[in-house]
């Protein structure tokens, strides 16, 4: 999986773009979605995961990483170091 | 073994979930025909030998068998690692492969097929949680 470094990190630094840690259960299994969400839909975004209505991941960003249960410790600590994710 | 694809924890790894007598995983692994595939998995650069050896060690049959079904379904591994990263199936392989790498391997691409091919749907009443936001939609939400 490729990620543009640099240009986007800028957009993440100065809060136009915004990273979530989502976890959700998907047909039974618990999982993790690492997403990037635009400012522009953040709105639109938290306002689905509120409504609980039925949705698409993509139509609300782009997902870094994905994975099942939670990311493990590395993936923690570079969401931690890269984005400012806090886990504690 | 002499090419250094594995460390020693883990080829104590593999040996310890290979199912079946440690002298017997001893000489698959020696095989030259297993040293071969091994090589050419861990330089295909997908999975690292860490990886690899996480998948051997749950793989529950026979050593030999394992590196087979790793063989005969790389094309679905690689699948896979498109988009989920390579530690994250090693782990799940590892957790789920109890009798058959190779159904498992099937196993995990068909319950995640339709993500591979398509996007993810939330379904209604799923009850998606935020677990960590960055700082500037922590500070706007009020979530964290």
């Amino acid at each position: 999986m490729t990620i543009a470094g640099g240009a986007w990190l800028q957009q993440v630094q100065r809060g136009r773009v915004l990273i979530y840690d989502l976890r959700v259960t998907l047909g039974g299994d618990k999982r993790y979605f690492i997403l990037r969400v635009p400012l522009t839909r953040k709105a639109a975004f938290l306002r689905v995961i509120d409504e609980d209505q039925g949705y698409r991941l993509e139509d609300f960003g782009e997902i870094l990483y994905r994975g099942w249960d939670e990311p493990d410790e590395e993936l923690k600590a570079e969401l931690s170091e890269k984005y400012g994710l806090c886990y504690s | 073994m002499e090419e250094g694809l594995f460390d020693a924890k883990s080829i104590s790894s593999i040996l310890n979930g290979a199912g079946k007598s440690t002298a017997e995983a001893v000489a698959a692994l020696t095989l030259p025909e297993t040293k071969a595939a091994l090589k050419a998995l861990i330089e295909e650069g997908l999975f690292d030998a860490s990886s690899i050896s996480s998948i051997l060690s749950g793989s529950g049959k026979s050593t030999a068998e394992a590196v087979a079904a790793l063989k005969e379904h790389w094309p679905k591994l690689k699948e896979m690692t498109v988009k989920f990263r390579p530690t994250e199936i090693a782990t799940r392989l590892n957790g789920k492969a109890s009798g058959d790498l190779g159904k498992a391997i099937i196993d995990l691409h068909n319950s995640i097929k339709a993500e591979l091919d398509g996007m993810v749907n939330i379904p209604p009443g799923s009850g998606a949680q935020l677990a960590a936001v960055s700082p500037v939609a922590a500070v706007e939400n009020g979530r964290a």
